[in-house]
Formats: structure tokens, sequence, C-alpha cells
């Protein structure tokens, strides 16, 4: 792939992870943003397991 | 009494520090021995052969020639004018070697560069995994784990792949001998002096091996301390002012080639080869590499890292799957834990800026942060894996030595060496010293007078072996290939390339000429080499220039300035002939806009734009003037 596209990418992935761990006040959220941009094959699905899991904790702490 | 006692005991100290030192000059005796057996020639010693592949090792050999011939000439060492003839070249960039072409120049006076350039690549495996040995008898106080981590080290796939070709590479001792007196330090409360001075001159030396390794070791080094301290582990703050000290004494050494490679920064960074192109590939860590035994010939297909000297990410799958079973059952010791973290950072930044899989780009990668940076650029992704493979030996010693029963360990770690083994018919490379007879430093050569200046075709970059062979003799003009880059300003003449990639019929009469008066070239040695058909191409092209046969043997015809070649050209016209389009940079322009469109095509295509209004936008601020609708995607 071109690396131009990769960047843009990457910068729009992070972009968006910014946004969402803002909204859902997720930890460390620059952190998060940085990994994304800097290493985003690995840290985009970490970030996504992550909240995901934290999502799915918080609701079941709701239900029980 | 006490006074009987301390005798006694200054006496036990001194008896073990002895045996100590007998056992380890025993095992750099078996470390150098083991790499002599491995790559010993197939052919016996002969004093016409080099260690290595391709024409990067006469670039160590010119060097190891350069010194001695330059002290005893009174010439600058960090500058010459008998590469890239008559403006010459900065050496500063350069893998010059000062450590080994200083210190070694009376061996090389009696003995030759060939001969010293095969003993320094016949000792650096040894003598890295002696390092590395010693670094894990440091950490173990067992002789047996440190031997097997000296092995993984000294014989790493990084190792064996630098060694075909890269000297300054291939040296790396002082990396694992830098990690073994900081932990004697540590463990023994060396003073800041000891420290400073020891470790400062063994970076010194390390910088006058290869200036890449050095500020690499500086970089992992500062991430190792930096981890170190953020742990707050004991003994760590007690040796920062003699880590200090040791810059300083190692900033001073150095500093009159550091001074060269600041004012020639420019032209240097730009010679060092890009980062992408440099970087391992993912699947470069379980796909063994052509050096390898077990499979390196099937696989080899599949290497991004074309250069097999560049190939020294290969772990295999049985080290990686000890590795990680290392890390799950004792990450709670806290070296163990820190060799694991040094050895995925190395791995991770090795990927260089980009992630690639079966070469195609897929991510970003860590290393894009640093990447442009000035004098970090210089840093080329793929030999970080040298630290990596340093962290991963510290691992295995330090796991063959935790308590419990080793028989499986050492059986399990035999298995990752035995994946890891090399296959001698590749690794042990000797390739033959093959010169024409003209170039020969025993021959007369009537025709070639001292000190000319001479450009020989076709060249792939062995002029400087002529060179070295003659015994410095002759000056070569515009050529000589002591690492990347072109050299200014011969390389905006559009002849340039043509010239170098030995072809001949694309080359204009008229400018060559100019390009042969206007440097004032003495003779044009035509090699009658591989390929045979350029030797006869660049006969006609010189016939063509008014130049004649001055001699001819069956080896190498000699070239001088007939009485119709062409007179020395004004600045005006060599300006001219400078600044004439040429069609490679033409062909390059038409090639990245047409790459550019289509991408700008594409992306409308996948978002259902309509691609006409970027494209004008584009053609209206950033296109240069070729017509956008006549470009056409999906050719090459």
């Amino acid at each position: 792939m071109n690396p131009t596209v990769l960047i843009i990418v990457a910068l729009l992935s992070a972009a968006g992870v910014l946004r969402d761990a803002r909204r859902h006040a997720v930890p460390a959220p620059f952190l998060w943003t940085t990994a994304v941009f800097l290493f985003w094959i690995v840290a985009l699905p970490a970030y996504v397991w992550r909240t995901r899991h934290a999502k799915e904790s918080r609701k079941q702490g709701l239900l029980f | 009494m006490p006074k009987a006692c301390h005798s006694h005991d200054k006496r036990t100290k001194k008896f073990l520090f002895l045996k100590g030192l007998g056992l380890h000059g025993l095992i750099l005796f078996c470390f150098l021995s083991l790499g002599v057996f491995l790559y010993a020639p197939p052919v016996g010693w002969q004093h016409d052969l080099y260690f290595g592949q391709g024409w990067d090792p006469w670039i160590y050999i010119w060097f190891l020639h350069w010194a001695p011939f330059a002290l005893s000439h009174n010439l600058p060492l960090f500058y010459t004018d008998y590469v890239a003839a008559p403006v010459g070249e900065s050496l500063a960039w350069r893998t010059g070697m000062p450590s080994f072409t200083l210190s070694l120049a009376p061996l090389t006076t009696a003995f030759g560069g060939v001969a010293v350039y095969n003993c320094l690549m016949l000792s650096a495996p040894g003598l890295a995994a002696w390092g590395a040995y010693l670094a894990a008898y440091q950490l173990t106080s067992r002789l047996a784990p440190s031997v097997v981590a000296g092995l993984i080290f000294g014989y790493s796939s990084y190792e064996l792949a630098q060694l075909l070709s890269h000297l300054n590479l291939a040296f790396v001792a002082a990396v694992p001998l830098a990690l073994w007196i900081c932990l004697r330090a540590t463990a023994n409360a060396w003073t800041p002096l000891r420290l400073g001075l020891s470790l400062g001159v063994l970076l010194a030396f390390e910088f006058g091996v290869a200036q890449e390794v050095f500020a690499t070791t500086i970089v992992f080094g500062a991430a190792l301390l930096a981890t170190l301290i953020a742990q707050r582990r004991p003994g760590v703050m007690d040796i920062l002012p003699g880590v200090a000290l040791a810059i300083a004494v190692c900033v001073l050494l150095t500093a009159p080639i550091t001074w060269q490679m600041i004012i020639w920064y420019k032209s240097g960074a730009d010679s060092v080869s890009s980062p992408i192109s440099l970087s391992n590939d993912v699947l470069d860590f379980i796909i063994p590499t052509p050096v390898t035994l077990a499979g390196g010939r099937l696989f080899a297909p599949f290497a991004r890292n074309r250069d097999i000297a560049e190939q020294g990410a290969y772990f295999g799958l049985p080290l990686l799957a000890v590795l990680i079973h290392i890390w799950r059952t004792h990450r709670s010791m806290p070296a163990i834990r820190l060799a694991g973290l040094m050895a995925l950072l190395a791995g991770l930044l090795s990927l260089g800026p980009y992630v690639h899989v079966l070469g195609v780009a897929v991510s970003t990668a860590p290393w894009l942060l640093v990447s442009n940076l000035p004098f970090l650029k210089a840093m080329l992704p793929a030999r970080f894996i040298m630290y990596a493979w340093l962290a991963v030996a510290m691992m295995i010693a330090l796991w063959l030595a935790a308590p419990g029963p080793a028989s499986r360990r050492y059986l399990a770690v035999a298995c990752c060496v035995l994946a890891i083994a090399p296959d001698r018919n590749v690794a042990r490379r000797w390739t033959p010293v093959s010169i024409p007879e003209i170039f020969a430093a025993s021959s007369d050569k009537p025709t070639i007078p001292r000190d000319s200046r001479i450009l020989i075709l076709p060249e792939q970059g062995e002029a400087i072996s002529y060179q070295v062979m003659s015994g410095m003799d002759f000056r070569l003009v515009g050529q000589g290939y002591l690492g990347n880059g072109q050299p200014r300003p011969f390389s905006r003449w559009h002849l340039y390339q043509s010239l170098f990639d030995n072809d001949f019929a694309h080359i204009d009469i008229p400018e060559f000429s100019a390009y042969l008066a206007a440097y004032g070239v003495d003779y044009v040695v035509v090699v009658q080499a591989l390929p045979p058909l350029a030797g006869d191409a660049a006969t006609t092209l010189l016939q063509a220039a008014g130049w004649e046969v001055a001699t001819a043997t069956p080896q190498a015809t000699i070239f001088r300035p007939g009485p119709t070649a062409a007179p020395p050209p004004t600045a005006a016209e060599i300006n001219a002939f400078m600044n004439m389009p040429s069609p490679v940079r033409v062909a390059k322009t038409i090639r990245s806009e047409t790459d550019w469109v289509c991408t700008i095509r594409k992306i409308a295509g996948f978002v259902h734009l309509d691609a006409a209004p970027l494209l004008h936008q584009y053609e209206a601020y950033a296109h240069p003037p070729l017509p956008v609708a006549d470009l056409i995607c999906g050719r090459s």
C-alpha cells in the first residue's frame, strides 16, 4: 500500500480513537491515539477489544 | 594475625582472578577457533582470496589501505580525491573504520589490506560471541549458560548475514562488552572515573568501527537505562555519573570525526539508504534466510531484503516458541522481564517506519516518528535486530541458569540453535581477487604514469579494487564506489546514469567528449569483463569521441585522447550540459505524477465521487504541466 495512504488511514483512525476515548472516558486517551497512529495494525484492534471489554464489564456491573 | 589473614585473602583473590582470566581466555580461544573452522576457505589459505561477496568488502579493504597511504603522503584522512577525482569526496560519512585502519596500519603495510580484512572478518563472530559470553557470565555466574548465550549472539542470523559483506556491522563485540562493563560496574561498585574511562574508550572504539552501530547503541542503551530508572532498580543511579563521564570521554575522543560529520552532514546523510528499504518484514522472523541450513534455499524467494547481508531477523519458530515459554514462566525474574522487553522493542523498531508483510506495507510502525529526523534517519532499522539477538541471548542464559532441572532446557535450546545454524556453502563465501594485469602493483605499467586521472569502463563497483591493488597509483574520475549516493557535480551530467549503468549506446557523444575533457581524464581503461557487450559499446563510444588505443591486452584496453578529441569545454558549455533535461528524470516525473493521479482517481472511485473536479484542482495547484487526461493508470 502507498505510504501516504497508510498515514492518512492511521491519522483518521487516531482521530476516531481520540473522539471515542473522550466520549467514553477511556483512561489515557492521548496514549491510545499515539499508539493507533504509530502502530495502527496492533493498537486499533487492541483499543476496540479493550473498550468493548470495558463496556461489557460495565453492562454486567449494572445488571448484577 | 590479621595481617597474615589479609595477605591470604589477597592471594586467594589474585588466584581467583587469574583462574577467571584463564577460563575467559580459553573460551575466547574456543570461540575464535569455531569462527575459523566454520569460515576457513574451502580451497585452503590463499593470499588472493577475500572473505565475503560482491564489491562491498573492497570498500573496507580500500579504507585499510587509505589510512597508511594518507599518513605516509601527508594527505587528509577524511577527504580524498583518489575517488570522484578531481573534486574528491568527504569520507566522514563513509564506513571508514578509523579504529581499525589507524591501529592496524603497520599490519596493512606489512601484509596487505586483503589479509588484514580477512583476519578481522574471521575474528568478528568469535569476539562478538565472547562479549556476549562475558555479559551473560556476569549475569549468571554460570559457565555453560554463558557459553550458550555467546554462541547464540556470535552466530546469530544477524552476524551470519552481515559477515557476507559488511565488516563494520559484523564487528559488534563492543556492544555486549559495553553491557558487560555496565553490569560489572554495578556489581563491583566501580568509581565513576573507572567506569567513565573504560566505557568511554570502548564506545569511542565502536564509533571508529561503525558510527551507525555506535548511535544505535546509545539509543538502546538510553532506553535500557530509562527502563531501569523507571523500575527504580538498585544500583542504577550509582552508575549514571560514570555513564555521563563515558559519553564525555567518547565525545572528546571522537571529536575530529564528529566535526567532519557535522560539516558534511548534507551530502553524507543523502548517501544513506532509505529506512523503508532496509527494514524487516514481519515474516522475516520466521522464514529461513538463504544463509540458514534448514530451509534456507527453499524460502529464499520470500525474503524481502533482497541483499542476503541484510537478512538478520530470522529467529525461527523453535526459538520464538522457547522465548514465549520463558516469558510466560519466568517473567517474574526482573532480568528476564527486562531482556524480554528490550528484545521486543528492538524487534518492533526493526520493522522500520511501516509494517510490511511479504513486501506489502500494511500499517504504520513506531520508527515512523523518527525516521525523518536529522541524524536519526541515518540509523537503518533492519540492523536494530542485533540488539534483539543480544537480549535474547541474555534471556536464554538466565533461563538456563534458573533453578530446576536443566537438561530439557538445554535440549530445547539445542533445537533452536539447529534451526538457525548456517549453511556453510552459503555463509563461507570466499571470492578470488580478480585484477587485470595492467593494474597489478608488480607490473611495469608503461602506459599509465603515476597519479594519472583514469576512468574505468564498464564499471560495476570494482574500480576501487583495481586502485588498491595498483598501490593507489591513479585517481578515479567521477567514480569509485565507497558507499551509496552519487558524487556531485558528476551526477549532474545527464550521461552519468547511463555511463555507470553501462548503457553506452544512449550516451550523447559531444557530451561524453566534453565530460572527459572537463575533468582532465588522462586515460580510459576498458576492461574486458562482464557484461562483455558493454566493453565493445564503450570502445565504440570512445572511438567516436576521438580517443585512440594506447595499449591493448587480453584483459583491458587503454585509450588516450587522439588528435580529434574535444578540447576542455567552457564553464557555460558545462553548465548547458548539466542542465539538459535528462530522459531518466522526465520518465521519473511522469511515473510519479501518474501514481498521484491514479491514487486520486482510486480514492474518488472508492467514495463514489466524480474525480474530475479533484483532478482539476490538482492540475491547477500541484501538477506540473502534464496532461492529466492522458495519464493511463495500471501501466508500469
